[in-house]
């Protein structure tokens, strides 16, 4: 038991950490939606019942689709794009997909390489691009998600102000829809782009996501 | 960076689906007695009911009826003409809300302890901007 903590305790923290962040974020909800409630003259509702709202789905959902979005980009554009001195990059000469050789593929796989990568058909294609296939379904699953509950709570809160419900393609085109949308994509790149840069001057010791703290400020692609 | 991608996909994808599936478990009442409750109220309005349209209106509705009024709710009410109870379409509810066109007004519904009451009626619809209500609606 003791190894299993500590051989996933990164996995297991962000988990905890996870749902005591979503418990938080329910109780400050419902609390929030029935301070609305009460100045909109309607009936407050239970911390149970503001589970099954879509308030509540919108706001889950908003956050998960631009971190997921964050880290499909991350996937894709750390392919062929470099940062000199940052441990986030590859190094400067390794822009692309790179050779089998160096991606272990096919003839190159090792006796431990996963079984699809010693493949040189569609299992290999598809292998090498499931990172950011399931991000790209996750990112894309929570967008919709996002689409269709902020939908139904912007239409409750339209009618609680007497006003008309509006369809799935006029909420597209909402700025609600688009303003919890960009102000989530907007801090999401803003971490990463600091994250990139700061990596560059800034060390913090034994973290795999910084640089050994006597490296080189050029050196690139290395990570403590 | 690297530690999201160690984030396990299938819990993910587990929570997806549970908090789909808790989006649409909504505990509000049905969109068929959303309609009736409209109907009703209606009726009541025409047929100068004035104790049963009290009874379907939302506390916060009647008591806003009585300060405008300066008269309690049954008497409040029966100078009101919310049209007649003829042809009324399908609900629409969003949560905790509905709206319902009896005849050629709207109804504007809210859930009170699990049962729709009216929250503004004799409702004209407008583009961008609140409707305009006989009853209701500041």
């Amino acid at each position: 038991m003791r190894r299993f903590l500590r051989d996933n305790g990164l996995t297991l923290a962000f988990a905890a950490l996870f749902v005591a962040s979503l418990v938080g974020q329910a109780l400050s909800g419902v609390a929030e939606y029935n301070s609305q409630a009460v100045a909109d003259g309607v009936d407050q509702i239970s911390l149970l019942s503001y589970l099954g709202t879509s308030d509540f789905a919108v706001d889950v959902a908003e956050n998960w689709q631009s971190e997921y979005l964050q880290f499909l980009l991350y996937i894709f554009l750390t392919v062929w794009l470099v940062q000199r001195g940052s441990p986030e990059s590859k190094e400067l000469d390794e822009v692309g997909r790179e050779s089998d050789e160096e991606q272990r593929v096919g003839e190159h796989a090792r006796p431990d390489s996963p079984a699809w990568a010693r493949d040189t058909g569609w299992r290999l294609a598809l292998y090498s691009r499931s990172l950011g296939l399931v991000m790209g379904g996750l990112f894309l699953g929570s967008w919709a998600a996002q689409w269709i509950a902020g939908r139904s709570a912007y239409n409750e809160q339209q009618l609680r102000q007497l006003e008309q419900p509006v369809s799935l393609a006029g909420y597209l085109a909402s700025a609600d829809f688009w303003n919890r949308t960009t102000q989530n994509w907007q801090s999401e790149m803003l971490a990463v782009a600091s994250m990139v840069a700061l990596s560059i001057y800034l060390r913090q010791r034994g973290s795999p996501e910084s640089k050994p703290v006597g490296a080189a400020h050029a050196d690139t692609g290395v990570e403590g | 960076m690297s530690t999201g991608a160690r984030r396990p996909a299938r819990t993910v994808l587990t929570a997806l689906g549970v908090a789909a599936l808790l989006a649409g478990c909504s505990g509000s009442p049905s969109s068929g007695s959303a309609q009736r409750t409209a109907e009703a109220a209606v009726q009541a309005s025409a047929a100068r009911d004035s104790a049963g349209l009290c009874a379907l209106l939302a506390p916060a509705t009647a008591q806003q009826l009585e300060q405008q009024e300066s008269a309690p709710c049954s008497v409040a009410v029966q100078s009101l003409d919310l049209g007649q109870p003829s042809g009324s379409g399908a609900a629409q509810v969003w949560g905790s809300s509905a709206l319902v066109t009896v005849g050629s007004d709207a109804v504007f519904l809210t859930d009170v302890n699990g049962r729709w009451r009216v929250l503004a009626a004799g409702c004209t619809l407008r583009e961008e901007e609140p409707a305009d209500c006989k009853l209701g609606g500041g």
